[in-house]
């Protein structure tokens, strides 16, 4: 546990920043879960105010960074401090680029003529739970500044990665087999890739409570799933 | 206590926390880069009279390097900075044990003279002590004392410490003008002058920008990162920002004991030691 700031200033600027990062993770994790719920009903109206509402998560960011500013300008904060506002800025820039695959994900399902088979379905939302569950953990251990989190984040990212070349491969067969499976091939292939990606953002938000914990950048070649259960 | 992380290293290459039992210590780091020790202190204790401000102080300064002092009030930095050149002799119940070496001769035990240990090792203080002459003299006064220079060879070195001092331009002027005469910072300025005047080898400060304004400090600031290309430099500073701005290597004190010593940059982003984090973060001392 963090000793009180003998400046209690310092410690309520890094407390509002946390609290504007806890907000925006938690917008983040709703925009998913709200979009893998309309995704499951294919109700569209339901995809489209989940696009609609990533202007919110785009003004959570901008809160976020008004906050690091703010803690930097005045507080001049060092060592885990400094660590966290630096990190606050990176998480807000995970998040928000998970917003904007969510977005991506309501509008190109939107787009899909027909009705999906159900077993697709199924797995889109297998797939996207997983990397919901992934991010939420992440953000979990970011306000925790928990750096043992890391590991399992780079062993639910191999298997997310795993999930999504599978899931290619089975659309490639499909898309083979039909030409009505083309365009539709094609739309969940660009879905498949952002839940993929949220998967990254979460490993990265994973590693930046890492960072905020001990203080190391992790490096460029990052555990894969053998690191991680070391 | 977290579950073992799969990337940490049980040691930072980077910083060295100071074990109890450790001895001479040299930050791991130095072998990462050129690391000359231009002075070492060995177990080193110091006393005014029967308490005991430092406790067995072991560390390597750094040649043509800048190395910080911090740590709160009362934990022995400008103690320690003070034996460098035994001005602590100055008092009659002060002592110290232990070795300081420079450049491979243990100066405590020196049987130099006190005035030959301190130009080699030069001192300035936190508020300037312009000598009440002028600005020129102020300079010219040691160097008479070492050398003897034809009135162009001395006109040449004052000029050149006021340069390196970051002041010559600001004097050249007025250079018969007293010392006294001038502001805060330039006093500050002037005293370095006067103080590599006599071409030390290493140069120490003792909080030197505690009295001055931000322009002041960040001129002193910047003199400093232009003379450890010349000098070893070793400041004492209450000010985290300027340790953390002006030096390469920084050890924190506490209680007497170099808590953890290490490059700036790592102290000041990742310590090692939670002391050094809480200290430098605000919350304690």
């Amino acid at each position: 546990m963090t000793a009180p700031h003998t400046l209690s200033a310092v410690d309520r600027e890094l407390g509002d920043l946390n609290a504007s990062i806890a907000a925006m993770g938690g917008l983040v994790v709703d925009q998913i879960e709200r979009m893998l719920a309309a995704l499951h009903r294919g109700d569209g109206a339901a995809l489209a105010a989940v696009a609609a509402r990533d202007a919110e998560v785009d003004a959570a960011q901008t809160r976020v960074e008004e906050r690091v500013m703010s803690v930097l300008a005045t507080m001049q904060p060092m060592a885990r401090d400094l660590r966290a506002a630096l990190a606050g800025q990176m998480v807000a820039l995970e998040l928000e680029r998970s917003g904007d695959h969510v977005k991506r994900i309501a509008k190109d399902f939107a787009r899909i003529p027909g009705v999906l088979p159900s077993e697709v379905v199924s797995r889109l939302l297998w797939f996207g739970n997983k990397a919901r569950s992934l991010l939420q953990r992440s953000i979990d251990a970011y306000m925790r500044a928990d750096a043992s989190e890391v590991g399992g984040a780079w062993a639910d990212d191999v298997e997310l990665d795993r999930m999504h070349k599978e899931f290619i491969g089975d659309l490639m067969l499909r898309m083979r087999a039909s030409a009505d499976w083309v365009d539709i091939g094609v739309r969940l292939m660009g879905i498949a890739k952002s839940l993929e990606r949220i998967g990254d953002h979460g490993t990265n938000v994973a590693e930046q409570a890492r960072f905020v914990a001990i203080g190391e950048v992790t490096p460029a070649h990052r555990g894969g799933a053998g690191d991680a259960a070391g | 206590m977290s579950p073992a992380d799969p990337l940490s290293d049980p040691r930072s290459p980077e910083t060295s926390a100071i074990p109890q039992t450790r001895k001479a210590v040299a930050p791991p780091e130095a072998a990462a880069e050129p690391f000359v020790a231009k002075v070492t202190v060995r177990n080193l204790d110091f006393f005014y009279g029967k308490a005991r401000a430092l406790k067995d102080i072991s560390l390597e300064i750094p040649q043509n390097r800048v190395t910080a002092f911090i740590g709160p009030s009362g934990c022995g930095k400008s103690t320690l900075l003070r034996t460098f050149n035994r001005m602590f002799e100055l008092y009659p119940d002060q002592r110290a044990e232990g070795q300081v070496i420079l450049d491979g001769e243990n100066i405590l035990q020196s049987k130099r003279s006190i005035a030959e240990i301190r130009a080699r090792i030069g001192m300035v203080f936190q508020k300037p002590t312009p000598f009440p002459m002028s600005i020129y003299d102020n300079i010219a006064f040691g160097i008479r004392l070492y050398e003897k220079l034809s009135r162009a060879e001395m006109d040449a070195r004052v000029e050149g410490c006021l340069r390196q001092a970051a002041l010559w331009d600001e004097v050249k002027d007025k250079l018969g003008q007293l010392g006294t005469s001038l502001s805060g910072g330039q006093q500050q300025r002037l005293c370095i002058a006067r103080t590599i005047a006599v071409k030390p080898e290493v140069l120490l400060l003792d909080e030197p920008c505690s009295a001055l304004d931000p322009i002041s400090t960040a001129k002193i600031e910047e003199m400093i990162y232009q003379l450890k290309s010349d000098y070893t430099v070793v400041i004492v500073t209450h000010n985290m920002q300027q340790a953390a701005r002006a030096s390469d290597y920084t050890a924190f004190m506490y209680m007497g004991e170099v808590v953890e010593f290490g490059m700036t940059r790592k102290i000041f982003t990742a310590p090692r030691e939670s002391r050094t984090e809480d200290y430098i973060t605000g919350r304690f001392g």
